[in-house]
């Protein structure tokens, strides 16, 4: 389950604060709502490690992450874009979830296939990224999170605005997508939208700030 | 009606300049193959064209000389790309060093070094690196006796004035980066050196070819650098060995089958450079006003960029800051007061100013029509659009390979028949930095106002905007920082250049780098030093006056 408790923020630049406290539980997808400004990306930024809250705590199944660099906090995000290299081909792409150094066993290449096959990628894996379509991006860097879900229990998924920039029957597609990788692994995922038919589709849990 | 809404006016006139300059590109390689029949000697006029230019060129001392300028070159691209990466990697990440002034700052110095005139940074240099220089005064007698010149005095020159070329195309790409690229990096663990395996790399390994191959023919046809650093004749180029056959043997002959050689060699880079995809001149080095942070740096980077950052800043910008140090002396009122110098002076800013103004309306008229040529929807019934098109191109580019002192040969050769050779000096300077800059002003003028006229042409057509007021209104202000920056770029250029001026200076026409170089060989060391101060205040102040007040002035009310 992911607490956030009293997590406060504020930019240096601006006089106001942010204040965030909710909970997600695992195979459940909570979606942040709310206008411009009031701090929804800021939100996932923090539970990523990108900035530092002044104060509060961000839990894990009861693990306090606040303190914890980026590459030790066992999630995946998904921005709207630019989530794949574009010099890499689809399964390296995903092979990067694993180790970034790319070196894998037989064993981790046949689950980084095993991934990109469940969702339904795997002909287009030795294609770049330049070379397939916005949603396909997103299904290869949603096969990333699924294997680092699998291989390094990176069960926490957050979702900056990820499909905005689909089309609608891409979007439907995705949030598909999403919603079955949520409840068969059993992860917690939190997705900012600015779109309110999002949280309808995934049959989230909504936090309007 | 298609000829009202796009005049065909224009597009002959580009065509017309491009001719001529074509016509003046090839007759200036015809006088050298021709040179034989021109330029009797006893022994040339029992021997075929060839072999008479084969038989005037000593061939050891050619060999050597390729020998020496291919060293020289290929070790001035390997290390000033070996330092420019990490250079530019550094700078783009961390604009907010030093409360972002410092690092504006280090950048606006490293960008003066671009323009900085060869004869400047040589004395830069010196003062750094030479027997009484910084270095050589902070680590005294550990040093020994080491001296700047030699192969790696002319290789740290040419570091010192291609690295900032290299990281001022580089810097933007990487600041082009997707922030999420560096926080997925940061989110899977990247290390140093998986960041840029997988981020940095792709994302500059494209430019390198091209950049290499500029630098490669930037350097192999260095002159005044060599002829500042080499240390006599161990370390030379065709270009030193063209300018010793015509001023010191008086050798034409010679003079001439050895330009036609650098000529041949040039053709050669140029078609690998282009084979490679060329060079597009990028913009400014904008540092971020609010750069987001990088959740991807450890302490070990910090660790790594302070070094990076010191040997930028003793290779680019010590230099730089020691010519002003080192210029503000007593001599400079001397050197003021010399009419030698107002000579120079006022012979310097007359070719800068009608260089400047000259290659700025030839770049964007020629340009205009490349793009009129290149657009579908305009002239799209022009016969021969695309041959047209090639004729622009090669007009202008022919003179990429045809270095400075090739042409001034070129030139020294059919005005000899004309008489007194050095009468017309003034107006082969002229001719010659204009038609040297004229490639790299036509570059960045065609790419950019293709796709103004593009983005502009339905618009403005279905607004009724055309003709003067068009370009008055949208095409001038649109493009104003692209005409500055060549305005000024030239102007800076012209200045400094010490190539077709070496052939043709004497008592009665000389320009400032001239001088310089005269001075700092009579070893007025202090005297020289002001004089690179001069100079080098001279040259940012036309670069200066050329980007700001022509972008300003072209703006105007509408920008």
């Amino acid at each position: 389950m992911l607490e956030i408790k009293n997590l406060r923020f504020s930019y240096p630049s601006s006089e106001g604060e942010f204040a965030f406290d909710l909970t997600v539980d695992r195979g459940e997808i909570a979606v942040v709502q709310g206008r411009s400004g009031m701090g929804k990306s800021t939100l996932l930024n923090l539970i990523a490690g990108f900035l530092t809250p002044s104060t509060g705590q961000i839990l894990w199944q009861g693990d306090d992450l606040t303190a914890l660099p980026p590459q030790k906090r066992p999630l995946s995000m998904i921005f709207q874009d630019g989530n794949l290299f574009d010099h890499l081909s689809c399964r390296h792409n995903v092979a990067l979830g694993l180790n970034p150094s790319l070196s894998l066993t037989s064993e981790q290449w046949q689950a980084v296939d095993n991934a990109l096959d469940a969702l339904g990628i795997l002909p287009l894996k030795n294609r770049k990224p330049l070379e397939i379509s916005g949603g396909q991006q997103q299904r290869v860097a949603l096969a990333r999170a699924l294997i680092r879900a699998e291989w390094q229990d990176c069960h926490l998924l957050l979702f900056d605005e990820p499909f905005s920039a689909l089309d609608t029957e891409t979007r439907l597609d995705c949030i598909e997508v999403v919603k079955t990788l949520v409840k068969n692994k059993s992860m917690a995922a939190l997705m900012v939208s600015h779109d309110p038919e999002d949280a309808k589709r995934l049959a989230a849990k909504v936090f309007t700030i | 009606m298609a000829n009202l809404i796009y005049p065909r006016a224009p597009v002959t006139i580009g065509l017309t300049v491009a001719g001529v300059l074509l016509f003046f590109g090839i007759g200036a390689i015809a006088s050298l193959i021709f040179a034989p029949t021109s330029i009797q000697t006893p022994t040339s006029a029992d021997q075929s064209i060839l072999a008479a230019l084969a038989s005037s060129v000593d061939h050891d001392r050619l060999f050597y000389s390729l020998k020496s300028a291919g060293v020289q070159a290929s070790l001035s691209v390997f290390f000033s790309i070996l330092i420019a990466i990490p250079a530019a990697i550094t700078v783009s990440r961390r604009s907010t060093w030093m409360f972002g002034l410092g690092m504006r700052g280090l950048v606006l110095l490293i960008s003066l070094a671009m323009v900085l005139p060869s004869t400047v940074a040589a004395m830069g240099l010196l003062a750094v690196w030479g027997r009484n220089g910084a270095v050589a005064s902070l680590c005294g007698a550990l040093c020994g006796d080491f001296s700047i010149y030699g192969l790696h005095g002319v290789v740290l020159a040419h570091m010192m004035l291609n690295v900032p070329l290299v990281m001022r195309v580089m810097i933007p790409l990487l600041n082009a980066v997707h922030q999420s690229k560096w926080r997925n990096a940061a989110l899977l663990g990247f290390s140093s050196w998986g960041r840029f395996q997988h981020i940095e790399w792709p994302q500059i390994r494209g430019v390198i070819p091209g950049l290499a191959s500029l630098i490669f023919m930037l350097c192999f046809t260095s002159f005044a650098l060599v002829l500042m650093l080499g240390g006599g004749p161990k370390v030379t180029t065709l270009e030193v060995e063209i300018y010793g056959a015509v001023r010191f043997d008086f050798n034409l002959l010679a003079a001439a089958g050895l330009s036609l050689i650098q000529f041949g060699i040039m053709a050669l880079v140029v078609a690998v450079f282009a084979f490679w995809g060329g060079w597009h001149a990028s913009g400014d080095i904008r540092t971020p006003s609010n750069p987001l942070p990088r959740p991807d740096l450890t302490a070990t980077d910090r660790i790594w960029d302070i070094a990076v950052l010191s040997v930028v800043i003793v290779l680019v910008a010590l230099p730089v800051v020691m010519v002003a140090i080192r210029g503000m002396n007593v001599e400079i009122f001397t050197l003021l007061t010399r009419p030698q110098f107002f000579d120079a002076a006022w012979a310097s800013f007359s070719v800068a100013m009608i260089t400047a103004v000259v290659v700025t309306i030839l770049s964007l008229v020629m340009a205009y029509a490349k793009a009129s040529l290149s657009l579908s929807h305009r002239h799209r019934d022009m016969p021969f659009a695309s041959l047209l098109r090639v004729l622009l191109d090669q007009g202008v580019l022919l003179y990429l390979v045809i270095p400075s002192v090739v042409l001034g040969t070129a030139a020294f050769i059919v005005l000899r028949g004309l008489g007194d050779v050095f009468g017309y000096a003034f107006a082969v300077v002229v001719m010659a930095n204009t038609l040297l800059t004229l490639p790299f002003a036509y570059r960045l003028l065609e790419r950019r106002l293709t796709g103004i006229l593009a983005q502009h042409d339905r618009l403005a057509v279905q607004l009724g905007i055309m003709g003067i007021s068009r370009l008055k209104i949208l095409t001038l202000p649109a493009l104003r920082y692209d005409l500055g920056l060549v305005a000024g770029l030239t102007a800076a250029l012209s200045i400094g250049d010490l190539g077709v001026i070496a052939l043709f200076a004497n008592a009665d026409f000389r320009t400032l780098p001239w001088l310089l170089y005269q001075l700092s060989g009579k070893y007025a060391a202090d005297e020289a030093a002001a004089l690179a101060f001069v100079l080098m205040i001279v040259t940012v102040a036309f670069f200066w006056l050329g980007r700001v007040l022509l972008s300003r002035l072209l703006g105007g009310r509408y920008a």
